[in-house]
């Protein structure tokens, strides 16, 4: 009796607080692209869970004259999670619209801005479905 | 023992329940306007934080722009022990994280191994002892004393495992906090050097120091539910006042701004910037 309700209690939170249990610890996304991103050098991360069907905005601020890359990371989504580089007057500057295998951005900036990377993620059949999405901001030389 | 499995039980799926809503709803309106605000963009993204510029990286920055190291414009490291509040400590851990990064990238080894103990003193009494724990930064740093671009490593990775502790672990609060403070001494250093050099490579990097204030004051706005940031807010409201007044020519779509401060404003500003310090100098 006792291990099916351990059991039960794990699968509800899992199934409540997938945060908890997916890779969307900030801790271990850094840990994890601290050598992707090589040799470029780790300058920053944000990351969070949403539902599946949904989006959401990251922003990032970045230094004219600097050469960044931005790497995008998303997990636990029934399909491709399209993103978007933005300023803030919605100019997009990046998009994996043609290639959804796209990762990454690698660009300098002209003039010291925001930027908004913006995740819309692909529908699915369970209505409680929902992934991690993270931005992982890097750069090289000042 | 059925009591207490169904005890158990309840208990978890009451701790499950009260989980619910506590932050990760999406925002599922889309932004419909053509510009995107940080209003709207802050109300979308709830757990997702901005990321700001490391400290490290500023500090480089401005070295490369020509900034000199003056160990005076340091904060004393005895002021580290008057600093009794979780608030003081938090925003003097910013403070003390960049002087670090400032010694540190101009060979002053010394210095910065003090000054990474009166970081992880004050870390651990704001309860971040494992991000020290777990990575043996001090070891690390001792052993490697003579070798710069080690330690910068080292700082920039202790830099983004606060970062992460304290984001990971829901203290936004203490994550802007700090980086209020560590904003206040880089402008601070910065804007010391410039007006005795002049050095217009130096000033024009602190007018970029403004891309951060707009996220960081509207986040401090909204997570005050542990600490008062009303006076930190007005302060760094006035100081970005201080700055625009620097701005000749503002940016357009494709070019960036031109900016330059004058003596007098750099007065302004060094004024101001000591006054925010004054919480963790005169503590």
């Amino acid at each position: 009796m006792n291990k099916i309700i351990i059991a039960l209690t794990a699968l509800l939170f899992w199934i409540q607080n997938p945060k908890a249990f997916s890779q969307c610890k900030l801790k271990d996304l850094k840990s994890e692209y601290l050598e992707k991103i090589k040799p470029y050098e780790f300058e920053g991360i944000s990351a969070g869970v949403i539902f599946a069907g949904e989006s959401t905005t990251i922003s990032v601020s970045v230094f004219r004259n600097q050469k960044y890359r931005l790497y995008f990371h998303s997990e636990g989504f029934d399909g491709p999670v399209s993103v978007k580089v933005m300023t803030r007057n919605r100019f997009v500057l990046f998009t994996n619209k043609d290639d959804p295998s796209l990762n990454k951005y690698t660009f300098v900036p002209k003039k010291t801005e925001d930027y908004f990377v913006e995740f819309t993620t692909p529908t699915s059949a369970s209505e409680d479905s929902r992934g991690c999405v993270a931005v992982v901001l890097s750069s090289r030389g000042y | 023992m059925k009591y207490y499995n169904y005890s158990l039980l309840f208990a978890s799926l009451l701790f499950i329940f009260s989980g619910c809503g506590s932050g990760s709803e999406p925002e599922s309106e889309k932004v419909q306007e053509d510009t995107i605000q940080m209003d709207s963009v802050t109300t979308q993204i709830k757990e997702f934080v901005h990321i700001f510029p490391s400290h490290l990286k500023v500090a480089l920055m401005f070295k490369n722009a020509g900034l000199k190291y003056d160990p005076t414009l340091l904060l004393p490291l005895r002021n580290s022990e008057k600093l009794v509040t979780s608030y003081d400590r938090a925003f003097g851990l910013g403070f003390y994280g960049v002087d670090m990064a400032y010694t540190a990238i101009n060979n002053q080894t010394q210095a910065s191994i003090n000054l990474l103990k009166i970081s992880k003193q004050l870390s651990q009494q704001i309860g971040l002892e494992s991000v020290y724990e777990s990575n043996h930064y001090v070891e690390k740093f001792e052993s490697n004393l003579n070798d710069v671009d080690t330690l910068a490593d080292i700082i920039a990775d202790l830099f983004a495992e606060t970062d992460a502790f304290l984001k990971d672990n829901d203290k936004l609060d203490v994550t802007l906090l700090t980086f209020a403070g560590g904003w206040t001494e880089s402008v601070y250093l910065a804007s010391s050097l410039a007006k005795s050099s002049k050095n217009k490579a130096i000033i024009e990097l602190v007018g970029d120091q403004l891309v951060s204030l707009n996220p960081l004051i509207k986040l401090l706005g909204e997570n005050q539910s542990n600490f008062d940031f009303s006076l930190l807010i007005k302060q760094l409201n006035e100081t970005k006042a201080i700055l625009e007044k620097g701005i000749i020519t503002p940016e357009t779509e494709t070019e960036p701004m031109v900016f330059d401060l004058n003596e007098a404003q750099i007065n302004e500003l060094l004024q101001k910037l000591k006054e925010i310090r004054s919480k963790v100098n005169n503590a």
